[in-house]
Order: C-alpha cells, then sequence, then structure tokens
C-alpha cells in the first residue's frame, strides 16, 4: 500500500509500503476512505516530539470500512463503516473504567520510555511517536486497529465521510476542551488559536451555554470561520494588544475561562515570542508556550484554564504565581474520546452541527508532503487538509 | 524520651518497606522486588499465578515451567541476551490461595532462587496490589548481575517489565504489540534505537 512516513525535521514522503495484518487477538484492519493531516502532526514535523523514527507512517485522523477483524472483535464485522478514534484504549484498567480513556494503562507497548520522560505513561497513539506506542498511523490506505472491540465507533452509511471524519480527533477535542470550562449561564469563554480545534471549542462553548466567546489568532481566514461560522467575536494579535482587549470586552473583569487550543508551537509579536524561538533553535527549551502564558494571565479570579493544545516537554517563564494567586483550575490532557464520540454523532445526525466546516483542502496522499508544507506555512488560505482515498 | 524508645524499637521488628517478611530465604542473595496494580480480584490474580506454567507468559526470561506435582517444578531460564540457559527445580513453600505465594529452589541447584508473591485486594474497586520480591544466588554470583546490567538486562526493569506483562493479559487479554506492522525504510541510526526493539 501507499502511506505517507516521516524521514526527519519538516520531510515527509510517501512510500510503498506492506499491507498490515493482524497481529493480535483484538485487531481490526480498516480499509481508509478518508484521512485528515492534524494541527499536532505539525508538531512532528517540526521534530518537536522525540522518539519519531524514520519511516514511521504518520496520521492519527482517520474513517473507513472495516476489512478484517480478529476473533476478540465481536462487535465489529467486515463490511461497517467506522470512524477510528486517534487514542487507544483497552476499556478495563483503572483509567478506562473512570471514562479517562486517553489514559488508559495498557495500550502503549513502550510505556518504559514515556515513563522516563512523564513518570507514567499516558495511552498509545496512533502515528505519534515511539514513545507513544509506536503504532502505524492512518494516512495510509489501509491501517491496523488495535483494541477494535473499544475505539472505532460505527457510523451510518449515505453521509458525506467530511462530516463525521472528525470525530476521530478534533470535534471531540474541541468539546471536551469547552467542558473542562465548566460553562455557567452568563460565562465568556476566550479561545486561543482558531485552527480547528478551535473552531470546535467556540461550537462547543456556546452548545454549553456560553453567553460570549472571544477568538483570537492572526490569520484572516481563521478569524472569519470563527466570526462567521462560529459566532465569536475576534481579536487579531497582530493589531491588538490581547490583554488589554479583553479586558475592555469584559469590562475589566477578564473572561471566566480560557482555552488554548494553540499549543507548544504559538507564535506572537513581544520578546517572549523572540525568547522561545532562541531557546527552541538552541534545543533549550522544547515547547513556546506564548499562548499558555497569555491565558493565564489574561483568565480573571477563580477562572479555568483548559488546555487541549498539545505541550510536550519543559516549558519556561510559566506565569504560576498568576495562576496560584488568581485561584484558578487548570484543566488539560489527551481527549478521552470514547466518552465523546457517540453523543457527538448524534449531535451531527441531529444537525445540530456539521463539522465539515473546517475543510478547506481534499487531497490525494501522494500531495500530502506538499500540503505538510503548505499547513506549516499556513499558506494557500488552509485550515484543514482531508486526504480522500 | 521512654516512649520515643517505645516507637523506635516497634520500628525495629516491623518488615522493611515493602517487605512482606513471610519467606526467609528472601534475606539471602541479590534481592529484587516490584508491584503492580491490576484491576481483578486478587483470587483470580492468584489463580493465574498458581498455574504456574502461565509465568513464562509474562515473565519473559522464563522459558519454561513444567509442573510434576502440587510443589514441585522445574523452570528454564535465560539470560544475558539468550545465551546462558540455567535451570533448577523449584519446590512452594508457602501457600495461601488468594493471598501469597513463596517458593525456592531445591536444595543443590545451580542457582539458589527464592521467591515471594502477595495479592491485596485493595477496597473500593481499586484492584489488587500484586507485590513480588525475589532473590536469587546466579552461577557467577554478583558478577552475572553486573554483567546483566551492562548489557541492559537491568532484572530490576525486566521485574517491572514483567508485571507489567502480567497486568496487560490480566486487564486485556492481550500484550499490546507493533512487532510486524508496516513501515517505510528505516534510517541507519535506528538499530540503535531500543523503542523500536520492544519484544
Amino acid at each position: 500500500m501507499r502511506a505517507v512516513t516521516w524521514q526527519g525535521t519538516r520531510k515527509v514522503g510517501v512510500e510503498t509500503v506492506p499491507d498490515p495484518k493482524i497481529l493480535s487477538d483484538r485487531d481490526a484492519i480498516i480499509r481508509i476512505t478518508s484521512t485528515a493531516i492534524c494541527g499536532s502532526d505539525l508538531h512532528l514535523y517540526g521534530g518537536f516530539i522525540p522518539t519519531m523514527e524514520k519511516g514511521d507512517i504518520l496520521g492519527h485522523e482517520f474513517m473507513g470500512e472495516v476489512m478484517e477483524v480478529a476473533p476478540g472483535v465481536k462487535n465489529l464485522h467486515v463490511g461497517d463503516r467506522v470512524v477510528v478514534p486517534f487514542t487507544l484504549s483497552c476499556g478495563s484498567c483503572f483509567h478506562c473504567r473512570s471514562k479517562e480513556f486517553s489514559l488508559c494503562d495498557n495500550t502503549n507497548p513502550n510505556a518504559s520510555v514515556a515513563e522516563k520522560f512523564y513518570g507514567f505513561s499516558p495511552a498509545g497513539l496512533f502515528g505519534y511517536s515511539h514513545m507513544m506506542g509506536g503504532y502505524a498511523g492512518g494516512q495510509a490506505e489501509y491501517v491496523r486497529v488495535p483494541y477494535a472491540d473499544v475505539g472505532p465507533l460505527k457510523v451510518p452509511k449515505g453521509i458525506d465521510d467530511d462530516k463525521l471524519l472528525f470525530l476521530s480527533d478534533i470535534f471531540p477535542t474541541g468539546y471536551m476542551a469547552a467542558e473542562n470550562c465548566d460553562i455557567k449561564q452568563g460565562d465568556t469563554i476566550a479561545v486561543w488559536g482558531c485552527g480547528p480545534v478551535g473552531l470546535f471549542a467556540i461550537q462547543s462553548a456556546y452548545l454549553l451555554g456560553a453567553e460570549r466567546v472571544i477568538a483570537i489568532d492572526r490569520i484572516p481566514e481563521r478569524l472569519r470561520l470563527a466570526e462567521d461560522v462560529c459566532g465569536a467575536e475576534i481579536i487579531n494579535y497582530e493589531e491588538l494588544a490581547v490583554l488589554d482587549e479583553l479586558q475592555r470586552l469584559t469590562g475589566g473583569r477578564g473572561p471566566d475561562a480560557c482555552i488554548d487550543a494553540v499549543g507548544l508551537e504559538g507564535h506572537g509579536t513581544g520578546v517572549m515570542y523572540a525568547y522561545d524561538k532562541a531557546k527552541t533553535n538552541l534545543m533549550m527549551e522544547t515547547d513556546r508556550p506564548i499562548a499558555l502564558r497569555e491565558a493565564i494571565q489574561a483568565c480573571r479570579k477563580g477562572g479555568t484554564l483548559s488546555i487541549p493544545g498539545v505541550y510536550g516537554g519543559l516549558l519556561d517563564k510559566i506565569p504560576f504565581g498568576a495562576a496560584f494567586n488568581k485561584g484558578m483550575t487548570l484543566k488539560m490532557g489527551q481527549t478521552h474520546m470514547q466518552k465523546y464520540m457517540k453523543p457527538l454523532l448524534d449531535l451531527i445526525l441531529q444537525g445540530e452541527i456539521d463539522p465539515s466546516f473546517v475543510v478547506s483542502h481534499r487531497i490525494s496522499l501522494d500531495e500530502a508532503p506538499e500540503a505538510y508544507e503548505k499547513w506549516q506555512k499556513k499558506e494557500d488560505y488552509c485550515t484543514k487538509f482531508v486526504i480522500k482515498n | 524520651m521512654e516512649r520515643i524508645d517505645d516507637k523506635s524499637s516497634a520500628i525495629d521488628v516491623a518488615p522493611p518497606a515493602g517487605r512482606t517478611g513471610i519467606h526467609p530465604d528472601l534475606d539471602e542473595g541479590i534481592r529484587h522486588e516490584a508491584a503492580i496494580v491490576i484491576m481483578r480480584p486478587a483470587d483470580e490474580v492468584y489463580q493465574f499465578w498458581r498455574q504456574l506454567e502461565n509465568l513464562p507468559r509474562f515473565m519473559w526470561r522464563l522459558e519454561n515451567i513444567s509442573v510434576n506435582s502440587d510443589t514441585l517444578s522445574h523452570w528454564t531460564y535465560k539470560a544475558l541476551k539468550d545465551t546462558v540457559r540455567v535451570e533448577w527445580d523449584s519446590v512452594i513453600v508457602q501457600d495461601e490461595p488468594g493471598k501469597s505465594l513463596s517458593w525456592k529452589s531445591v536444595d543443590g541447584s545451580t542457582v539458589s532462587h527464592a521467591g515471594t508473591v502477595t495479592f491485596e485486594e485493595q477496597p473500593f474497586q481499586r484492584g489488587t496490589i500484586v507485590r513480588i520480591e525475589l532473590s536469587y544466588n546466579p552461577p557467577g554470583g554478583r558478577l552475572t548481575d553486573f554483567v546483566q546490567r551492562v548489557l541492559g538486562e537491568s532484572p530490576q526493569t525486566m521485574l517491572k517489565e514483567d508485571l507489567r506483562r502480567l497486568r496487560w493479559l490480566m486487564e486485556t487479554g492481550v500484550v499490546p504489540t507493533t512487532e510486524g506492522q508496516p513501515h517505510g525504510e528505516r534510517g541507519i541510526t535506528d538499530a540503535l534505537n531500543p523503542a523500536l526493539h520492544h519484544h
């Protein structure tokens, strides 16, 4: 089959590799019909995530048709149409029983490596480094899905892939980010980053009862989606001082909750951006937490900071004193996918939400390397690339 | 002052932290211990362990265990990157169903080995703490232990991985693997990366 592979920092290729096989009693093989490039794939592309190896198959947002199931998978049948979550979960460990599916104890074969970095290992992930399990990803024609009796969500036929595909990661991720804000009547939510996760977080915040959502970015087409499609007030941080503007808009109280949908490769305008850029280039810092710092500073007293943006390592100059003295609540982590996929599918089927609005480009597998470059440079008005097989 | 003395003597008689104190042979030789929480009833984990033939399914340095009677079994162990194979007979010296199990090598074995495993079911569905203590005097003594560490086979690390595999089997029925999955062409440095070579 053809597959998109990591070749080194800022290099991806398309290679012919063997087709995946059933390797374990709870596996399934899926023929992929649609698969997307995620903003977090750019962290791999940029070389920010350790333990990637040349030849690793990328991709963790995919859906398709069940081709084969191992004897241990009773709930799926050949021909079923499924969306596959980006996290692997066993369904029976302490964390899965507590619906903390992304913290599953049992799906990372390289748990001991992750433990060296993080103390404990989170769940295995598709196409997201060897530390996170080394599972071959889904930017390919076929994929092996382990623990297929717990992960994949069966979806009805006759609905366009683009409406369902983002149940694999970014729609539930945006939704959990909003849910983590513990939204109460009258609340104002500020969202940093108007990529797809930020956009879904805006829509979800309104679904969960937010009064106002204020979105922060610098890219005009993304701010336009935030304003026109999602109904947010917008701040372009290259034109306005974000902290001042948030104070002004909220009458000096600050947003009740802040969502950092940017993560470790933040951009900015001031001296802190120059600082992070220099330090990460010198390998003295792993992440550029510009949005995180600003969100902590901006949040009202007693407010909540929700972090769906991915962070990987050691962060500098975090205003933790501000978080402490304002009595803030911090919530974060990879999405507990199985908790959200089914209810959000129902919202899509009821016509409450149509996630396909984020798609800007539909491409073939062979066009993926070019798409990574455009996505990284934010060229060509890209908001989301979907690969069609 | 007297009260402080009382307290310290009370601490003296308790086994050191993490020790069960039920196996006298554990005080000899090189000792290792590890623990893990498994979300299954203590009885079930005990029963799995008591079928000694199951041990090589998660203790991957054990090549085979053949059970000869209710208390006697024959163990085959691989070490030093599979270059050394050691065999001995083992006898169960203490058996409290659902709670603990102790064994040791029979007198005169090339390897003097003893072990205890305990199963402590936690309240409120918090699973069972499985605690294992091993001691052994390998052929070559402490030198073997040193050589194993140099070869990246730290017994302590292996013991922890063994227990992790036990949890994988008890909680999910499978061991997670990527062995045999497709990938593109590897670079020249990847052969050195241990993360790519788990088994």
